[in-house]
């Protein structure tokens, strides 16, 4: 239709609608003049005109409405507390790029997720569909902090979804619209996102839509990347992003000559990418330089009104440098941008750790700046307030990595979803903290406190509370085939903030050295003070076949138990550590290690148990001469085998600046300290070990039994009390507590403690037994029975196993049978038994001192 | 649900206007949601229970969308027909959703002359409205536009006219056009004389 019969048209039919009707056909054959056509096409629109009530007199868009009231239930907003799969929808948090998004509880894993719904109109879009799908299949295929994990993706009822991690927090798009950031904000979301590339870099993944809308900041200060929905495996295919995000046209061109649309989207492509050609991960670079410099002005650094202007900005115009555009931005990291901007990809970064690397330089060059230098650069820009502001936030946006003084290492997870692996992730957690305790400025949790949070859900921060902590470090491990991955991050605690998230993928063969990697990384990260040696120390690392290693953590794990059954275990897989790998030192240490419990727990013979405890140990120390742990325990053997004071003493030392941090080497040395009747000495070493593992109550009642010996009644109690209260089922502590009762005269409070020992042991028999006699004949009475019962039982024992002969004489010595206490602590003198070092200063032994075989046995051991 | 933040949808529109497809994209969701809520709304208020005040729902709408004490009137009328060709594409979408329901399943033509309202059933037809005034726009843009303001938008001839800087009189003029073209343009095929 021509538009000048569409006018004449138009003009009949006004003309004639001002008619009565009965005229209208009159007039339209005169004014038509013999055009049938002309006329019959106003009279048919005449016609239609009539027609009263049509659906075009009200608005479509209430005749949807209409129909979206009577929606079935799936196209409504889904309803709190609605179960979908095995998700019950909490609240509806957002709209992404796609669909609805919905915070819900994974009812099987009881975990929060966000629920990405899609639109049941998009669900039905085949298209639409492929997108989301392919987002769901990308995103899974990567796992680390700082990429938004995918959980799932499933459809149920009819509606497709996919479950990823629930996060709390803001887009950077809708950060940047509050205002431009601070160079100090900058850097640590920028650095994330290095890390995120870095990652899916290195799977071979380029996100391809690196933005700000696809960038979440969570409240805790980890940053997350959002949407690797149109990322594609490399290499795999010609770049027709151009194209794509048109929609279905394909070409560049095509795309070029669509005016007015996708300028939003476009502003972040590479210049690669507006010509339509192969991408690689230095596309991404680009892409979070143009981010990098929009969050540091707000401005985007290339615009235009259409899409081809923007193009022509990506791909021609030089934007002004950072520090121009925002004076307070630091030189350096201006630098970083232009080179981030660079159009030709070889001139560009060529990877993301690179940028990385430079913008952490940037923050320690800065952080380390002296007052005076800034002064003086300050005084050649005018807003002289203004920098010295930047330069105050900037020192502490850096977010207080240097106030980090203790830290604890939160069980690392085991990834592979395979209970029998739990050993290897706990085995990892276990090596980065005795790595840590290398560093003497940093208090690191003791192993003992950190695994009391495996598979906690507590917050990061109320952990950091518990222990007094500064910063936690959180990971995943996994090992699959020769290869182990390692995601660790560094939060801080107060703020939640995360200063720090690295991934790491190595042989299996290099374990040892990655441990010693990731030690290094936080202790770095940190800033943690410490001298050359101890740097040496964290730097360097002992080497062991995989296979050895590996049977030794099984070990390990069995040994931490630390009961007869247990320790049998710990041996078996120690002893084949060692036929794996004659030359790995943990191995030797592991055997030597189910030695000394053998020794300790009095079921082996001191003559058999300590001379092949110290032929293990010593062959560790041999091939890794900065084996802590295995000096400390070359140190129980000089202290409780050799009575070697002066030389227990150098290796408990040792072993302490060794591994400044590591709690048992502290205990260990007040044992030591406290049969050397050193008790101030003992009672700080023991306190340290607490401050060091505050959750281990082992500790807590080696403090009890420190007090105890140095005759502390009230101290040791309320440590012993301290214990029972953490762990009822410490029997130990009962037997503390009775002994420190004993003392006082409270003969009655004590029979108390022991049934309740009893009790808690579970033989009932044996409590019926105590308070019937305690009933008949008073405490006195009871308490000989107690004595009694056990002598016999420890007795009979002896008929099958070895016991101990301090058991013996400890009974005896209680049962005030003299004589008989005095040939067992001969014999015990004689086969060095544990704990005779004890002799002196242990009240148990109170009404033998007077004797002089006492002071002779005394002397003979050496006791000072 | 949260509101929908009229500032935000401002915003938005402001993106859309100036090329941004993501914007788009967004907004229909946007739009839609709170379509959804609102209708929902209103007919729980209903105690009919099916009749629904479409006036007083689609004026509520705008209100929601535009943020309209912050924005000049000269931004304003900007903002209706945005909002007018936003609804377009909403109405498109959902048609075509409906359409790809129907595809291999009983597809009950319904002439639409002789339907007062849209329906479900209908849903298909609203893509030969577009088309058709595809054609429109082809010969007369501006009576084109004035379907879209007022049938897809919702907006009075007052606020069309507005709009589209012209009469309320060349409105109604066109209107009335518009319609009897449209309603032609439809029934062609459907036993229509012409």
């Amino acid at each position: 239709m021509e538009a000048e019969r569409w006018q004449r048209i138009e003009k009949l039919y006004h003309s004639s609608l001002e008619l009565p009707p009965e005229h209208r056909a009159e007039f339209l054959s005169g004014a038509c003049s013999g055009d049938e056509g002309l006329r019959r096409e106003v009279e048919s629109l005449l016609r239609h005109g009539e027609r009263a009530g049509s659906f075009l007199e009200s608005p479509a868009v209430a005749v949807l409405a209409q129909e979206l009231a009577k929606a079935p239930a799936a196209e409504q907003p889904l309803a709190e507390g609605r179960t979908l799969s095995h998700y019950r929808i909490r609240a509806p948090v957002g709209r992404g790029g796609m669909g609805i998004v919905y915070k819900a509880e994974d009812l099987k894993l009881r975990r929060l997720v966000a629920l990405k719904l899609l639109p049941e109109t998009f669900s039905r879009n085949p298209q639409a569909l492929r997108r989301f799908e392919r987002e769901a299949q990308a995103a899974s295929a990567l796992n680390h902090p700082n990429i938004c994990t995918v959980y799932e993706i499933d459809e149920a009822e009819g509606l497709h979804f996919i479950a990823i991690e629930f996060l709390d927090g803001e887009t950077l798009r809708d950060r940047i619209t509050r205002g431009r950031l601070s160079p100090a904000e900058v850097v640590p979301i920028v650095t994330q996102i290095c890390r995120a590339l870095e990652a899916a870099h290195a799977a071979g993944i380029i996100h391809r839509d690196i933005k700000p809308a696809n960038i979440f900041l969570t409240r805790s200060g980890v940053v997350k990347v959002l949407d690797f929905g149109v990322a594609k495996r490399m290499g795999l295919e010609l770049e027709a992003r151009a194209g794509e995000i048109l929609g279905e046209e394909t070409t560049v061109d095509r795309a070029l000559t669509t005016t007015g649309a996708m300028v939003g989207t476009v502003a972040y492509m590479s210049p690669e990418q507006t010509r339509g050609e192969t991408v690689d991960s230095r596309t991404d670079l680009f892409s979070l330089g143009t981010v990098l410099y929009e969050m540091v002005t707000a401005t985007r650094p290339f615009s235009g009104s259409s899409v081809r202007e923007v193009f022509r900005a990506i791909q021609s115009v030089t934007p002004a440098p950072l520090d121009q555009v925002a004076p307070d931005t630091p030189r350096a990291l201006s630098r970083i941008v232009t080179r981030a901007l660079e159009k030709e990809r070889r001139v560009r970064y060529q990877k993301a750790e690179e940028l990385r690397l430079d913008l952490e330089a940037v923050t320690s060059k800065l952080g380390q700046r002296t007052v005076p230098r800034w002064m003086m650069a300050a005084l050649t820009i005018v807003f002289l307030a203004g920098i010295g502001f930047g330069v105050w936030k900037w020192k502490r946006g850096i977010p207080g990595a240097s106030l980090i003084r203790s830290l604890a290492v939160l069980p690392l997870e085991n990834m592979t979803g395979d209970p029998a692996q739990e050993y290897f992730a706990d085995g990892m957690t276990n090596a980065l903290i005795t790595n840590l305790t290398k560093v003497g400025s940093l208090r690191v949790i003791s192993r003992g406190s950190a695994m009391t949070y495996k598979g906690s859900k507590k917050p990061v921060g109320e952990i950091a509370r518990d222990l007094k902590v500064d910063a936690v470090v959180e990971g995943m491990v996994q090992r699959s085939g020769n290869r182990v991955r390692i995601s660790a991050e560094l939060v801080e605690a107060q703020k939640g903030a995360n200063l720090w998230a690295q991934d790491y993928d190595r042989d299996l063969q290099d374990i040892l050295r990655l441990q010693s990697e990731v030690a290094w990384d936080i202790v770095k990260q940190v800033q943690a003070q410490l001298t050359p040696a101890q740097k040496q120390r964290v730097t360097s690392f002992s080497h062991c076949a995989p296979n050895a290693y590996d049977l030794f953590q099984q070990g390990l794990n069995y040994w931490f138990k630390a009961d007869p059954e247990n320790n049998e275990i710990s041996k078996q897989y120690f002893d084949q550590a060692v036929a794996a790998d004659p030359d790995c030192a943990e191995a030797y240490f592991g055997v030597g290690a189910y030695y000394a419990i053998a020794a300790d727990q009095g079921i082996m013979p001191p003559g058999i148990a300590w001379p092949a405890d110290r032929k293990a140990t010593q062959r560790a120390v041999e091939l890794d001469p900065n084996h802590g742990p295995a000096y400390m325990g070359l140190a129980a053997i000089n202290l409780f085998y050799d009575w070697n004071w002066p030389e227990a003493e150098k290796k408990f030392k040792k072993a302490i600046e060794l591994n400044p941090g590591y709690s048992d080497n502290h205990n260990e040395y007040g044992v030591f300290l406290r049969t050397m009747g050193r008790f101030d000495e003992a009672i700080t070493a023991v306190r340290r070990a607490q401050d060091l593992d505050p959750l281990q109550v082992s500790f807590v009642t080696s403090l009890g039994w420190t007090y105890y010996f140095a005759r502390h009644w009230e101290d040791a109690l309320a440590q012993f009390r301290e214990a029972l209260k953490r762990d009822p089922q410490y029997l130990s502590a009962y037997e503390g507590m009775a002994k420190c009762y004993l003392q006082k005269g409270m003969e009655k409070e004590a029979v108390e403690e022991l049934a309740a020992e009893l009790r808690a042991a579970g033989a009932e028999e044996d409590v019926a037994v105590l308070e019937r006699a305690y009933r008949a004949s008073g405490p006195e009475a009871a308490l000989k029975a107690l004595y009694t019962a056990r002598l016999g039982e420890y007795q009979a024992a002896a008929q099958t196993t070895y016991v101990s002969p301090m058991i013996f004489a400890n009974l005896n010595a209680l049962l005030n049978v003299k004589d008989e206490a005095f040939r067992w602590l001969e014999k015990a003198y004689q086969e060095h038994a544990s704990k005779i070092t004890d002799l002196k200063i242990d009240p148990d032994f109170d009404n033998l001192r007077d004797d002089s075989r006492f002071a002779s046995l005394v002397n003979r051991i050496g006791l000072p | 649900m949260d509101p929908v933040s009229a500032h935000e949808v401002t915003q938005l529109l402001q993106a859309w206007g100036a090329g941004d497809e993501e914007a788009l994209k967004r907004l229909m969701e946007l739009v839609y949601a709170e379509l959804h809520r609102l209708a929902a709304h209103y007919m729980a208020a209903e105690p009919s229970g099916h009749v629904l005040q479409t006036t007083a729902l689609v004026n509520e709408v705008y209100v929601r969308l535009v943020d309209v004490k912050h924005v000049g009137w000269q931004d304003r009328a900007h903002f209706f027909a945005l909002c007018a060709q936003l609804m377009r594409r909403i109405l498109i979408d959902f048609a075509r959703s409906r359409n790809y329901q129907k595809r291999g399943g009983r597809f009950v033509h319904v002439e639409l002359h002789e339907a007062a309202t849209l329906s479900l059933e209908t849903g298909p037809e609203i893509l030969a409205v577009d088309e058709a005034l595809k054609r429109l726009e082809a010969v007369d843009p501006r009576k084109s536009k004035v379907v879209e303001l007022r049938f897809f938008g919702g907006l009075t001839v007052e606020e069309t006219a507005q709009v589209l800087q012209v009469s309320v009189e060349t409105v109604m003029r066109d209107w009335r056009l518009s319609k009897a073209w449209l309603l032609r343009e439809l029934s062609v095929g459907a036993g229509d004389g012409s």
